[in-house]
């Protein structure tokens, strides 16, 4: 096992991901700046300068910066310990986007000063305050799946700059990155599966089909009103979806190897079809969801797609 | 990457220095070289006065960055200057110059957080340095202030711009100050001192204002108008009674007929053993010296520097301190240039008057004076010596006679005699007749050598303020006296002060007493505390400030690796002391790291009835296996815990339920005593 890996296991041991996460004595790192080693280097010249003199003030000169060095760690610490950080939300994004994501740092009763919270090789932010706060950060998700962007870093070296604490905090956001879009492939063809004349219609809200008296029962927008108009005669307009021109979407249509990009295939396809207002199904190997056409649909397609296959890492 | 975006856009909003961070900057640079300011050259001065006039301006929004070429331009004036005015080029002071240049120049390319930290750095070596130059309870206070505006300004830098107040950074800074004190003392007296590891450049005194070994009429009147401090003497037992505080320093015996010197007995070509000691007084005797005997007083000297050798002694002291040695002409004399503080102790030793007989090359420079002028002078000597029957001390008295009863006056203002030339003495003796001390002993000891009595005129100290409660006498410039000595055989150096016959409260009350009429004590200085000494409120701060100020010095100040040793053995018992300092040291370290640990740990967030109540229920859990996870709701918890072990269902369930309807149902303070009987039964 690698240094890094047993580091990174030796790091999830001591700091687990969880909702909030308040940092204590446990989570918190603190080592010395390059400005805290210049700052002791001086001390010591001052100190060989006060010896050379017996100058006793530059003695105590050198005895203040080294308590002062010490009563830094002090404080730099405690600018981080015992603050809460706790995930609000994230964005829904497709794996390659960036996502907005929401932290709320609770100062848990003391006034947190400079403190910079981001992802390595992303945006970081840098914070004061004194009541709880929210952030919004951007990372990029790059796989698919439940949402994991990593560690990311608390830190400070307020107030003097002479050490650095921080701290390497996972926070889950409960949020799920869809498969990336892949738009090249053309749709299939309508397969009603076995249907294939498919024009069965089913009473909806979709495409005009004719009209027939008014019931009581019926909704008051679907009244013809025009044509009351025209012929004094109460019709309520009738609608159909289209049944037989559902779309089952499978892996095996897409026409290209490996899963992650068949899975990239098929999300494109689930928004060309919400777009195109085209009902569509998901049949993948164990597991089927009805054609249908909403939003809601499309999300829990798109969540099956990026799970697909995951071993669920969630406990 | 990052490191790259670093690269190409080396300004990150959080790394440009804030405005409170620019604004202490500035005001420690003003405050660091006030100290400093008289060492460095008016020029370097100049350059520090316009970079922050230019930095303020930038600042204010109305300055640009000055070009590379100016600054590069400035650096050179900088180092030109100091080049110029250091000879040695290598001192003390051309180092404090070059890194006030250095500073103030920093000021002006301070854009970026490093920048920034570089000039806070540069301040601290300044304010180290100035330590090097005084070290004045005073000074120290200033100085902990720069250091809490240096503080403020460091820690300005790490802030956000946007969140800083330049108010509230002072304050926090002062607190990190006072914080780090007690810490700091511990350091300062258990970390084992060491001695000096090189020899160093050490501060230059030359312009002090003090007594030198040339005494020209004029020169001690110009001391009279300073109120500096020169030492401190403290008495071990009884202080000398105000006619006796005569503090010798100098033994001026050679007069070229307008000024009085000090012979160099080094370049004299007399054995170095015949005019210098450092023998203890018993082997003087066997060297051909003198006889010592117990007497006086034994009393310790604190000193200012003076950048000049000798040493000051109560009248005439046989007693050598360390590294310093005793001349032929009574006076000690130190290894090297007093040019820091320096405490010496004297013992009570004094030569024993009639064994004391000036060598024969001695009395001839005792005897001499110019060959021609101040002829009026010798006749009255010879008149003198005639109608004295020959007598020196009968001479002496009568020469005092004539200054107490014939018209001499005792003025600060003395008509000049530079007109006489040579014939100073002729003037001063039958025409103006106003002196000051120097006058007066300078016309004594020529009227005794005219006579052929062996004289000198002595440069030192008279008087001095008395600290009772230290026993202590205070010695300040104004304080400078001359008077003379006459040899006697068979009673040695006897001292005669001829200021005394002129102005007997000269001697007895001190300057300003003599000064009454004329008013011109301290004249020029209105702002000197010591002039008022009768306002009784001023006197006793005064008083109270000088008292602490000794103390200061005695104790902190001169805190070296004897008294070190000293203080800690009485504090660590004897024994093997290095090991029981460093056992101190690192106890109270760990002390101090345990207590701050224990205020660490300690859970600073007030905790509410509630939450006791719930922190009691999850530790009487957890003892039973259950762990609450962070993000488990109260209720989600206690679910878990009732399908584990169904037998504690009964009890979680109610304590839950009512810590629930207390906590977030506005239940009532009866509850309480509920819940507190169901953890009781569990």
């Amino acid at each position: 096992m690698s240094l890094k890996a047993i580091y990174q296991r030796w790091l999830e041991k001591r700091i687990p991901s969880a909702r909030r996460v308040t940092l204590d004595q446990r989570r918190i790192f603190i080592v010395p700046t390059r400005a805290g080693f210049l700052w002791l280097g001086i001390a010591v010249l001052i100190f060989l300068l006060a010896a050379n003199y017996q100058n006793s003030l530059a003695f105590g000169l050198t005895f203040f910066m080294v308590s002062l060095f010490m009563l830094s760690i002090y404080h730099t610490w405690r600018n981080l310990a015992g603050m809460t950080l706790i995930a609000r939300n994230s964005e829904q994004i497709h794996a390659g986007q960036k996502s907005r994501v929401s932290l709320e740092l609770q100062p848990e009763g003391k006034e947190r000063v400079a403190i910079s919270v981001g992802w390595p090789n992303e945006e970081t932010a840098t914070t004061s305050f004194l009541s709880s706060t929210q952030l919004t950060l951007e990372c990029r998700a790059l796989k698919r799946g439940h949402f994991q962007p990593g560690r990311f870093k608390v830190e400070s070296v307020y107030p003097l700059g002479l050490c650095r604490t921080w701290s390497w905090v996972r926070l889950d956001f409960h949020s799920l990155v869809y498969p990336a879009v892949d738009s090249s492939r053309k749709l299939p063809q309508a397969s009603g599966k076995g249907d294939q004349l498919g024009y069965a219609t089913t009473a909806g809200q979709e495409n005009f089909a004719g009209v027939r008296r008014f019931h009581s029962s019926d909704a008051l927008t679907h009244i013809d009103w025009k044509g009351y108009a025209r012929t004094g005669e109460m019709n309520t307009k009738l609608f159909q979806d289209s049944v037989g021109s559902d779309i089952w979407l499978s892996l095996d249509l897409t026409g290209v190897t490996g899963l992650e990009q068949q899975l990239s295939v098929v999300t494109g396809w689930c928004l060309l079809c919400t777009h195109q207002k085209t009902p569509f199904g998901l049949d993948l190997p164990g597991q089927r969801i009805e054609p249908a056409l909403s939003q809601a649909h499309l999300e829990k397609c798109l969540a099956i797609l990026a799970t697909y296959g995951l071993v669920d890492e969630q406990s | 990457m990052s490191k790259r975006k670093k690269e190409i856009q080396p300004l990150l909003q959080q790394e440009f220095v804030s405005r409170a961070s620019t604004i202490w900057l500035i005001v420690a640079l003003v405050m660091v070289q006030l100290p400093i300011l008289r060492e460095i050259p008016i020029a370097i001065t100049a350059i520090s006065v316009l970079s922050v006039c230019w930095r303020v301006m930038i600042l204010l929004g109305r300055g640009i960055w000055p070009p590379s070429w100016l600054r590069s331009l400035l650096v050179v004036l900088g180092l030109a200057t100091v080049a110029i005015n250091f000879k040695p080029l290598i001192s003390l002071e051309s180092a404090v110059s070059v890194l006030a240049v250095g500073y103030s120049l920093k000021l002006l390319e301070m854009r970026s957080r490093r920048d920034a930290l570089v000039v806070v750095y540069i301040g601290y070596f300044l304010i180290a340095s100035s330590v090097l130059f005084s070290q004045t309870l005073l000074q120290t206070l200033y100085l902990f202030c720069c250091i809490t505006v240096l503080t403020a300004a460091q820690q300005g830098l790490y802030r956000r711009t946007d969140s800083i107040k330049v108010s509230s950074t002072i304050g926090y800074a002062g607190l990190l100050a006072l914080q780090a004190m007690p810490l700091t003392i511990l350091l300062f007296f258990l970390v084992p001192r060491i001695g000096p590891l090189w020899s160093v450049p050490l501060p230059d005194n030359s312009a002090r204002t003090g007594l030198t070994d040339e005494m020209t009429p004029g020169d001690i009147a110009r001391l009279s108008k300073s109120d500096e401090l020169v030492f401190r003497a403290r008495f071990a037992s009884v202080l000398p009674a105000p006619r006796d505080r005569y503090w010798r320093a100098v033994v001026l015996d050679r007069f070229d007929g307008k000024t009085w010197r000090q012979s160099d007995f080094r370049h004299s070509g007399i054995a170095r053993g015949e005019w210098q000691s450092n023998q203890s007084s018993n082997q003087l005797s066997s060297n051909g010296w003198w006889q010592t005997r117990e007497s006086g007083y034994n009393y310790e000297i604190m000193m200012e520097p003076t950048g000049k050798p000798w040493l000051y002694t109560l009248g005439q002291s046989a007693s050598v301190p360390k590294e310093s040695f005793l001349l032929r002409t009574l006076r000690l004399e130190a290894n090297t240039p007093v040019d820091v503080r320096t405490i010496y102790n004297i013992q009570a030793s004094v030569p024993d008057s009639s064994t004391v007989r000036p060598p024969a090359w001695l009395k001839k420079i005792n005897l001499q004076i110019p060959d021609v002028s101040n002829s009026s002078s010798r006749k009255l000597a010879q008149q003198l010596w005639q109608q004295s029957g020959k007598v020196p001390i009968k001479m002496a008295n009568k020469v005092m006679a004539m200054f107490r009863e014939e018209p001499f006056f005792y003025t600060l203002n003395p008509p000049l005699l530079t007109g006489a030339g040579r014939n100073s003495i002729d003037r001063f003796l039958f025409d103006s007749r106003q002196g000051f001390c120097s006058h007066y002993a300078g016309a004594f000891v020529y009227l005794m050598r005219a006579a052929g009595v062996p004289a000198r005129v002595i440069g030192g100290y008279q008087g001095g303020e008395v600290k009772e409660e230290e026993n202590l006498i205070q010695v300040r410039q104004f304080d400078a006296h001359a008077w003379a000595e006459i040899w006697v055989e068979g009673q040695g150096w006897l001292r005669f002060d001829p200021t005394a016959m002129v102005s007997p409260e000269r001697i007895e009350s001190g300057l300003e007493a003599a000064l009454a009429e004329e008013g011109s004590f301290l004249s020029e200085l209105p702002l000197s505390l010591y002039r008022y000494r009768n306002s009784g409120v001023l006197n006793s701060v005064r008083l109270a400030f000088e008292q602490l100020e000794y103390r200061w010095q005695k104790s902190v100040v001169n805190y070296k690796e004897e008294q070190q040793r000293e203080f800690l053995t009485k504090l660590l018992g004897k024994g093997n002391l290095l090991q029981k300092q460093t056992l101190a040291l690192v106890v109270s370290i760990a002390l101090i790291l345990l207590v701050s640990a224990l205020l660490l740990l300690k859970k600073r967030k007030p905790v509410s009835v509630e939450q006791a109540l719930y922190q009691r229920f999850s530790k009487i859990m957890a003892k039973r296996g259950f762990r609450r996870l962070p993000d488990e709701t109260e209720l989600a918890f206690a679910q878990r815990v009732i399908s584990e072990s169904p037998e504690l269902a009964g009890l979680v369930r109610q304590f839950t339920s009512g810590y629930c309807q207390l906590v977030y149902g506005g239940g009532q303070r009866e509850d309480i005593g509920r819940l507190r009987s169901i953890l009781r039964r569990l």
